[in-house]
């Protein structure tokens, strides 16, 4: 223990309402999950005035993978290893596929769900591929003696260019996941958003179509430090769209996704991350396109 | 805070600030050689520990998640029997971690066989690491010293002792 | 135990106005250059820079001032706190030059008359930028005072220079300091000077608090960055007839070992191919950024480079395959020889003949280039982006024959009468160097390897053998070993034991001919691919074929090559990527000629190889002209959209 440097005291809640009245307690408190984040910054260890620690860990709605008749849900708690290792049966092939690429086995035990979408400063690769499978997010806002609870769709918690749009107060405990599962998906990433942000690209997308013809046509681009971009455009341009896609369709569609990434910015994007994103579009495009042809 | 855990085997009570990362407390209440690479962001692996037996990034483990817990530091693992596994297999291959990352590495590879371990005594619904995984995992720490064939053929080769190892128990 | 923490500038350029201290606290105090009691300065030989900043900052992380309280957190937190006003130099710009030094000059022959025959001039520039070690690398030192002896321990690769520099900074004498030198891995010799800076500080603690000090500190090393410009003349047959070479070093904002880096990069820039006349200027600038110098060698790497990617250059101009080119042009010059002494070349004809094959390199090599020659612009999957290169070269190690090193540098060997051998030397003995120096002593006195022990550890017993740099581990201290042995030997039964020599560097140098002796060829042929989704450059094949003078232990040395390979790759920003089924990436053979006991390092010349290989093999790639490296992102964006 060090003088002039204070040590936070943890506090551990059992139950949710010990959570919440925790957390109205103490509304300064650093909610808790796996804390690879908050560890990670540089300046997090040894600073004068930490915060005190609201752990999350030891609430079981948090911990637990629920189905139910229509939905998948998970707590805000559950790490990425234990959601690949209980739901390899349930869980959509692009979660899966992010979840296994977005960080080792030794890491993924640590990292939970609902820390890596409530990031402040930087958005991951998790928060592009619930959006492209527009899950839902049940947000918990203690205001006091009252609690409101809310279902939100995923990309309602950031603005277009990432940032955190959620109060102190506000938690997120769960996430829920339709069972409809994508006829295609696919995740494309180049880059480490922690160590080089500037350059770094993540694609996420999930296409629903019936008999050759889409339904649905969900893309989410995100730089770390910059951008959390979902085309709404290209929705509803590609609905109804038979596929394969021609050649012309693809650079419409890359042409009008490329025009609203470079309009959502104030400052210049980097030329890398401009290139690496009409390139990760096409290549998606073109995979979509073999992906169909395959199966006829 | 007072922190009761066992550190390479010696029980301990730490008085230590509630947020301090592990790692610190290793170089401070061991004294062991302070680990040089320390990035203090979780991004080089270079300070891998085995924590109740899994493998974790120290720096990003806190102070107040340490109740309880057993670490085995690089030093502490070399004093185990498992140890050999990796030696002989360093030693069979021709390759080995530069002295930079050889702790960590040997570490990661250490969590990889006992993937091997659990899953084939049922323990652990996880499978055996494939080619991918192993890579991957190796490649937490960033050093590149050694490219994913040699990954590979050490992983294999300390696989081999380390199921010899358990053939013997029986 | 008080600890300490050193608050460094976050400007390139200024005036420092004011240091304005947190609140009075007395278990804290802070050192600045006026605590200095000897000269605020840090002296390497001829050369020399400040400890603390005085009132100019002259780059980003210089020391300014150190803070020192009860334990390391709370000295971090307190340093927070510390105010730092600054008038700031508007018009500087961090890398670039503000002043230059002289230009150092090497020549032969007529180089107008060379120029004025030739049927076509080629002219390029190389860029070996400036790279840094990540900024994590901590140090620490500990300081303390013990019976009058002031003590200090450290990793280090220069204890005596630790020794030296403290003494100076805290006015003592010499003998009055002791440095324990502690087990260090340094790849990029970043345990140089900072120990030495960091040491002098925490004795001036030690000394202003009579309390033993701990100083961590954490600070990149950096490399120089190299530009060098090549123009060569060559005849109608494509054979290189003279060669004009400027090379630009940003040595930062306090040269140092500038005599040593002329020297070293002298010798990579004279290349494999005769010339009727040939002219070299070194030309060393600074600029307000950290001071770099040695960084796993002085600049050999960087020269080799920008010569062997040059051959290569030259082949693509006369749209020769760049092997045969090398087969038929490499060959002896006398005026080489003068500076970097080789094994003969017939023997890296067959090694780059060998490696070829391998590697069957003929036909990448024009199966790429066929594709190159097709390529479309702008389309993102109708092109091949692979490429194939090759480059071969000369390992040195230690330094230059005439360097003022070697007059400080010894080392001693003991034998007593129960055939115990004692070695004397401040080189950490590390696994690699007692296993040399024990396999040679065991040779040449015959006596059992375990026999042989070393000195313990400290400067008061020591016998100082220079900064442990540049492989000279393995080199020359390896040939003093030798040397002692021989002189033990001589005199083994004419009188008693125990029997001590001592020999120097500079006398073991003093016999040889030209500037740097090699005693190893290399030829390393890479085979990369740019992916076309996510602009990564990946690594698919190495082949790497050695030649090496009776060497130790080819295990052993296979497995360093193959860790500097992929160290190497990834310094030029190339990944290997896994593929399930594919061969493995490197094939790295060693063979072995000759019994001299001595080796070379082959550290540097295999980054150079390594670098020209990748600049060769992207430019066919990219079709483009890639000459700076490490490549990155940006220049994969101009390349592909064709940007000048």
């Amino acid at each position: 223990m060090y003088e002039g440097i204070r040590s936070p005291a943890v506090h551990m809640p059992k139950t949710m309402s010990d959570l919440v009245s925790a957390s109205t307690r103490f509304p300064n408190a650093t909610f808790w999950a796996g804390g690879t984040f908050i560890m990670s910054r540089h300046d997090y260890y040894p600073t004068r005035d930490s915060n005190d620690i609201i752990s999350l860990n030891e609430v079981p709605e948090l911990k637990r993978i629920n189905r139910t008749d229509r939905y998948l849900e998970i707590g805000a708690t559950v790490s990425f290893e234990q959601l690949l290792t209980v739901g390899k049966q349930v869980l959509p092939g692009l979660l899966q596929m992010t979840l296994e690429r977005s960080a080792t086995k030794i890491v993924r035990k640590q990292i939970t769900v609902g820390g890596a979408i409530c990031t402040p400063q930087i958005r991951l690769t998790l928060p592009g591929t619930l959006s492209a499978l527009q899950a839902e997010v049940e947000v918990k806002s203690c205001m006091g003696p009252k609690t409101e609870t809310r279902w939100l769709e995923i990309n309602r918690l950031y603005d277009k260019k990432g940032a955190f749009l959620l109060k102190k107060n506000d938690l997120v405990t769960r996430i829920r996941l339709g069972f409809e599962r994508e006829d295609f998906s696919c995740h494309i990433a180049a880059g480490d958003p922690m160590t080089n942000p500037g350059e770094t690209v993540m694609l996420s997308f999930a296409c629903f179509h019936n008999q050759s013809v889409v339904d649905r046509f969900r893309m989410c681009i995100t730089f770390p430090t910059s951008m959390f971009l979902i085309p709404h455009e290209v929705d509803m341009m590609m609905h109804g769209t038979m596929l394969p896609l021609t050649t012309q369709q693809i650079e419409r569609v890359v042409r009008s996704i490329m025009e609203e990434v470079l309009s959502s910015s104030d400052h210049e994007i980097p030329p890398i991350q401009v290139e690496r994103s009409r390139r990760f579009i096409e290549s998606a495009l073109h995979e979509l396109n073999a992906q169909s042809l395959s199966e006829r | 805070m007072k922190i009761e855990c066992t550190i390479d085997g010696k029980h301990l009570l730490l008085t230590v600030n509630s947020n301090k990362p592990l790692n610190l407390i290793l170089a401070d209440e061991l004294e062991t050689p302070l680990l040089t690479i320390r990035c203090r962001d979780g991004s080089c692996g270079n300070c891998v520990v085995l924590l109740n037996d899994e493998a974790v990034l120290s720096c990003l483990i806190p102070a107040f998640r340490l109740k309880g817990a057993r670490v085995l530091t690089f030093e502490g693992y070399q004093k185990t029997r498992f140890w050999h596994d990796l030696e002989r297999a360093y030693e069979d291959t021709g390759s080995h971690p530069c002295p930079h990352c050889y702790a960590s590495k040997t570490l990661i590879f250490e969590s990889l066989l006992q993937m091997i371990v659990k899953s084939e005594s049922g323990a652990s619904r996880d499978e055996e690491p494939d080619e991918e995984t192993i890579v991957r995992e190796i490649g937490l720490n960033k050093c590149p010293c050694l490219d994913a064939h040699e990954m590979l053929d050490i992983f294999k080769a300390a696989a081999t002792y380390r199921r010899r190892r358990r053939v013997r128990r029986y | 135990m008080i600890h300490g923490i050193v608050i460094r500038a976050n400007i390139d350029s200024g005036t420092l106005v004011g240091v304005t201290l947190p609140k009075q606290d007395k278990r804290f105090f802070i050192l600045g250059p006026e605590d200095v009691a000897g000269p605020n300065s840090v002296e390497v030989h001829t050369e020399n820079f400040p400890l603390f900043a005085g009132s100019e900052i002259n780059y980003k992380g210089q020391p300014i001032v150190a803070l020192f309280g009860p334990d390391a957190e709370t000295v971090e937190v307190k340093s927070r706190e510390i105010e730092i006003d600054f008038e700031l130099t508007t018009e500087v710009q961090p890398f670039h030059p503000k002043h230059e030094h002289s230009p150092i000059k090497y020549h032969w022959g007529l180089l107008d008359q060379g120029f004025a025959q030739a049927a076509t001039v080629l002219e390029r520039t190389y860029t070996d930028r400036r790279v840094w070690t990540r900024e994590d690398t901590m140090f620490q030192v500990t300081t303390w005072i013990d019976d009058g002896q002031l003590k200090v321990k450290v990793p280090t690769q220069w204890p005596f220079h630790v020794r030296d520099t403290v003494a100076s900074i805290c006015a003592r004498t010499k003998k009055s300091v002791t440095v324990y030198p502690m087990a260090h891995f340094s790849t990029k010799d970043e345990k140089i000077l900072q120990p030495s800076i960091l040491a002098a500080i925490a004795a001036l603690a030690t000394v202003k608090s009579n309390s033993p000090v701990m100083l961590s500190s954490r600070f990149p090393t950096y490399k120089s960055p190299i530009i060098i410009m090549r123009k060569t003349a060559l005849d109608a047959q494509g054979k290189p007839i003279a060669e004009e070479v400027d090379a630009q070093i940003d040595q930062g904002a306090f040269p140092l070992f500038t005599g040593e880096l002329f020297k070293q990069v002298l010798a990579g820039l004279i290349p494999l191919y005769p010339l009727e006349a040939f002219s070299a200027q070194v030309r060393i600038v600074e600029s307000h950024s950290p001071p770099s110098h040695f960084f796993g060698d002085l600049g050999y790497s960087s020269a080799l480079f920008s010569s062997e990617a040059h051959a290569s250059a030259i082949a693509r101009q006369l749209q020769v395959n760049p092997s045969n080119w090398r087969m038929k042009h490499y060959g002896e010059t006398k005026e080489r020889a003068k500076i970097l002494e080789t094994p003969p070349v017939p023997r890296l004809r067959d090694l780059i003949g060998t490696t070829c094959t391998v590697s069957d390199f003929a036909r990448h090599c024009a199966a790429y280039e066929l594709q190159r020659r097709g390529k479309r612009p702008f389309s993102a999957f109708l092109n091949y982006t692979r490429g194939i290169g090759i480059a071969c070269g000369a390992g040195i190690s230690g330094f230059s024959t005439n360097s003022p090193y070697h007059s400080s540098s010894k080392i001693s060997v003991t034998l007593d009468a129960n055939d115990q051998v004692l070695v004397n030397s401040s080189f950490y003995p590390s696994r690699k160097i007692t296993t040399l120096w024990r396999s040679v002593i065991s040779k040449e006195l015959s006596v059992d390897q375990q026999s042989v022990r070393f000195i313990d550890n400290d400067t008061s017993k020591m016998i100082d053998t220079g900064p442990e740099v540049l492989s000279l581990d393995i080199e020359r201290s390896v040939m003093m070993i030798g040397e002692c042995c021989k002189a033990i030997k001589a005199k083994r039964f004419q009188e008693p034991l125990p029997i001590s020599e001592t020999v120097s560097a500079k006398s073991i140098v003093s016999k040889e001919q030209a500037l740097f002796s090699s005693k190893n060829w290399g030829c390393i042929i890479l085979e990369l691919e740019v992916n076309t989704i996510t602009l990564v450059v990946e690594i698919r094949r190495v082949w790497g074929r050695f030649t090496f003078n009776n060497p130790p232990e080819i295990d052993r040395l296979r497995l360093k090559f193959r860790h500097i390979i992929n160290e190497s790759l990834n310094e030029c920003n190339i990944m290997p990527i896994h593929r399930e089924g594919a061969p493995p990436i490197m094939d790295i053979e060693v063979d072995s000629f000759g019994d001299e006991a001595y080796q070379t390092s082959a550290t540097s010349a295999l980054r150079a190889m390594v670098l020209a290989a990748a600049s060769a093999a992207l430019s066919q790639a990219l079709n483009r002209d890639v000459s700076a490296m490490p490549i990155t992102s940006e220049d994969i964006i101009s390349y592909i959209r064709r940007e000048e």
